[in-house]
């Protein structure tokens, strides 16, 4: 099976299974996906928004928009696309690849605010930030995935969508078999310091402060790498809690914390001997 | 002759209240039969044809949907990492 390799979004992405024709399009998908949800991209469709506090959105951004508030919904306001400013607070006000150290402590800003949409026409609260991140790349994964042309996978930064079963690697030497979409959120990457304080880019908006969650990484296997991604993030935020919430939804997760915890259905299909 | 057209004048009232009463009670009552049996009226509070909200409420409830899991059978290709 032909794999590509390139970098967007801040991470590697890997295509199995496209043709030419497919590539060129999953590159150029995450490519229009980058320059409109970037943080850091001065003329990106978000830093427009988020400086003029709203205006008119793209169709684009409003899906990704919609998509994030369902998260939202899903998540009983968890994975909350308002959290921009508190991510700028903890620090992480640049590209990661720059450096985000500093010895000045760390601030606080709220993590939940109102926006309004009329259309196509957005208005942000004073003081609130979007940080879609939440669910962009996830939704970038999912739409590359249906390009595909057979059975392959896309995944970004670990974070996949596959189509047919894949073999996949996790932490500590474990390894499933996955058909849909597989995320791993955790607190073990991304992280750098204020005033000599760790910090990490998920922020829990209950606090407005970067999560202080037991898990080190949640993994969720679900149905499309959106759904993944969105259940490992929420089961990560909250904390002890995380296992509970998964099990209520049937979801299998794993929890990598001072020991590995498994949902039932995690453990579930692992016993079972049947195939994908 | 006044005196004998007084009466005649009572009478004339009372069948004017009589009639004017009647033909509000019959008018209501035509009416409130009409509601109730004609079937172009509606008969009851207009109900949408959407569905129940309890319906849609058990559908929205949970869309973070499982994928398949299962155990490997071959060495992995690609890693999962926390992002």
């Amino acid at each position: 099976m032909s794999r590509a390799v390139f970098r967007s979004m801040g991470c590697e992405v890997v295509v199995d299974g496209a043709s030419s024709a497919g590539l060129a399009e999953t590159r150029a998908l995450f490519e229009r996906y980058d320059a409109a949800f970037s943080r850091f991209r001065p003329g990106s469709e978000l830093v427009r928004l988020n400086t003029a506090g709203g205006g008119a959105m793209s169709p684009l951004f409003r899906e990704v928009l919609e998509t994030a508030l369902w998260a939202s919904g899903q998540t009983d306001g968890l994975v909350d696309p308002a959290v921009g400013a508190a991510v700028v607070a903890a620090g992480y006000d640049r590209d990661f690849a720059l450096g985000l150290d500093s010895d000045e402590p760390a601030g606080t800003a709220a993590a939940r605010g109102s926006l309004w949409r009329l259309g196509p026409v957005l208005r942000l609260a004073p003081g609130v930030q979007l940080d879609l991140n939440g669910v962009v790349k996830a939704l970038a994964v999912d739409r590359a995935a249906e390009l595909l042309d057979g059975d392959g996978l896309v995944s970004a930064g670990g974070d996949l969508a596959t189509r047919g079963a894949v073999d996949v690697a996790l932490s500590g030497g474990d390894a499933v078999r996955v058909n849909g979409g597989l995320a791993t959120s955790g607190t073990t990457r991304r992280r750098w310091s204020r005033a000599g304080e760790p910090q990490h880019h998920l922020i829990d908006p209950r606090t407005g402060r970067p999560s202080g969650t037991p898990w080190s990484e949640v993994t969720v296997c679900g149905a499309t790498c959106l759904a993944a991604d969105v259940a490992a993030k929420a089961a990560l935020l909250l904390g002890s809690d995380g296992p509970a919430w998964l099990e209520r939804r049937g979801l299998p997760g794993r929890f990598v914390g001072a020991e590995i915890v498994t949902t039932a259905a995690w453990a579930g299909a692992l016993q079972a001997a049947s195939c994908i | 002759m006044s005196s004998r057209l007084a009466p005649v004048r009572r009478r004339v009232r009372v069948a004017r209240g009589i009639l004017l009463g009647g033909g509000i009670v019959v008018f209501g009552a035509a009416m409130a039969l009409a509601r109730a049996q004609f079937p172009g009226h509606h008969k009851h509070g207009v109900t949408n044809l959407s569905p129940p909200s309890s319906f849609v409420d058990v559908v929205r409830h949970n869309q973070l949907e499982a994928g398949i899991l299962a155990p490997a059978e071959a060495p992995p290709g690609i890693g999962s990492a926390p992002s």
